[in-house]
């Protein structure tokens, strides 16, 4: 443990951290747009610049070990001023039509300007506006808005780093940079699985979940953590409900929880398909087969028809199982059929 | 110097490789001003915005050509702000170097009418009888500058 001057207050941090996080710790706020606590540093959109002593450049919080002794400013003139700039020059192409995106109140570009106090760039001119780029919405997961793009990166780092797809990387250079899959290739002809990551780590709207769209602002919903149905590996998953509705409204996941077992990584189903939770088909209650027709039953009533059922067939009865069960209620289910049932005929339904 | 402060950041905006902002969006926006500058389209803000651009992008970008590409620009203002001056107030060009302010006149006292420039003229914009001063027509003028190279007179000028 060590310790070194953040605004004039003393921290304490741990050999190798880097300035932001010691900063974090501290609970002292610098603002970021390219970095992301789960991702690896790429140091590149001079957001998060902080005056060092003894040093005449600005460096990088992300980036910049701290060490003991270090006298750092986030607040300074300076700083403040090379901050701003940085924003005034970004939003010189980016949209501003926060009215209409489904970032609105999410958007970590809105509010770091907020704070800044910048509401356009004085450097914006008629026609600066990025609108060069097609809205990319050609599968059902999620839409594409490169113009409002700002080339922060972690969408790559995170198919790279997490999800481990390498889809897609920077295309181009200069102003003329775009992320993209492979040149010639569009995304559903790419190695995007559509899991999803690169949308819960967009820092603005340039990535959007496309069931999610009109189902609500992101200041009405609650979220609740939850595991994910769909299979036995037990993901979490962030469910937001529409608190005006009753009804999801999304679902996301964090990358930033050491502690769940999947560490924010989902599959394309666990992140985009939950749409038949609130379909009218849906089946809500145990139906039972009677003169070729099906009824609703309630579960007492169907375990009983099952017991029943099981002990008149003894070792004449086949099993099937389910893969949205845990390996767990598999294992105990092929036993179960095996040692009580007196059969081996078990199988496993292995598609979801 | 307003024109080559203009060719410095052509290059390195073509260089820039985007992954930084100040050096991305900071030096296509200086370009964006100092094309509109040698245009004669300079607004009086503009000089100051240069400056202002120039001395963040210095501060934020990442590597060496960000820190460095706003140089040319910062220091012609310093040393040349005369000449920008000129191109913004007096849509002028001291240097002779912008084409859009360039104005290229004849010499109606100078000129003999021997109608080589005319034969020159790759844009047909000079008109004129033979051994009569002879005239430019602006609006048809590219100002490639054949006019004044060719006159064995010296009858023609750029302003």
């Amino acid at each position: 443990m060590a310790n070194a001057t953040i605004n004039g207050r003393t921290v304490t941090f741990q050999q190798g951290m880097t300035i932001l996080q010691a900063a974090r710790t501290a609970g002292i706020h610098i603002p970021v747009l390219c970095e992301h606590p789960a991702l690896e540093i790429a140091g590149a959109c001079r957001i998060c610049l902080v005056e060092v002593e003894g040093s005449p450049k600005l460096m990088t919080a992300c980036s910049t070990p701290i060490t003991d002794g270090m006298v750092i400013n986030s607040e300074s003139d300076k700083v403040r001023t090379a901050r701003k700039a940085v924003i005034e020059l970004l939003l010189i192409r980016h949209p501003l039509d926060c009215f209409s995106c489904s970032s609105n109140g999410k958007c970590e570009l809105q509010s770091i300007a907020y704070d800044l106090g910048i509401d356009r760039s004085p450097f914006r001119e008629e026609g600066d506006t990025c609108r060069e780029h097609k809205l990319d919405d050609g599968n059902p997961f999620y839409i594409r808005d490169l113009n409002k793009c700002i080339l922060c990166g972690r969408c790559i780092r995170v198919c790279d780093q997490h999800a481990q797809y390498h889809a897609i990387d920077f295309q181009n250079r200069g102003i003329a940079t775009a992320v993209r899959p492979p040149v010639g290739r569009d995304l559903e002809h790419s190695d995007c699985k559509f899991c999803g990551q690169c949308v819960a780590v967009c820092p603005v709207g340039a990535l959007y979940e496309k069931p999610s769209l009109g189902k609500g602002r992101p200041w009405e919903l609650k979220t609740t953590k939850t595991v994910c149905a769909y299979c036995g590996v037990g993901c979490e998953l962030l469910v937001q409900v529409n608190e005006k509705t009753g009804k999801i409204a999304n679902v996301t996941s964090d990358h930033t929880d050491m502690k769940s077992l999947n560490k924010g990584r989902t599959c394309v189903k666990g992140r985009f398909s939950w749409e038949f939770v609130h379909h009218p088909d849906r089946l809500k209650t145990p139906l039972i087969k009677e003169n070729g027709y099906f009824r609703k039953a309630t579960w007492d009533e169907a375990l009983d028809r099952i017991a029943k059922g099981l002990m008149t067939n003894m070792g004449k009865t086949g099993f099937i199982s389910s893969a949205r069960c845990t390996n767990e209620d598999n294992y105990l289910m092929q036993r179960f059929a095996r040692e009580v049932m007196g059969t081996n005929n078990v199988d496993h339904c292995a598609h979801l | 110097m307003v024109d080559m402060a203009k060719f410095f950041l052509e290059f390195t905006q073509r260089e820039s490789c985007g992954k930084c902002i100040p050096c991305r969006e900071g030096t296509k926006k200086m370009l964006d001003i100092l094309r509109r500058i040698t245009e004669g389209k300079g607004r009086k803000e503009d000089i100051d915005d240069l400056i202002y651009l120039g001395t963040q992008i210095r501060t934020a970008s990442l590597c060496g050509l960000g820190q460095t590409a706003p140089n040319p620009v910062l220091t012609t203002i310093r040393y040349f702000r005369d000449e920008y001056d000129a191109h913004i107030n007096e849509k002028r060009c001291p240097a002779g170097a912008c084409k859009d302010l360039l104005d290229i006149s004849i010499d109606q006292v100078k000129c003999r009418g021997c109608a080589m420039c005319v034969k020159a003229c790759p844009a047909g914009a000079i008109s004129g009888t033979v051994k009569q001063a002879h005239a430019i027509d602006r609006g048809r003028c590219i100002k490639c500058g054949v006019c004044i190279e060719i006159c064995p007179f010296q009858a023609i000028g750029k302003k």
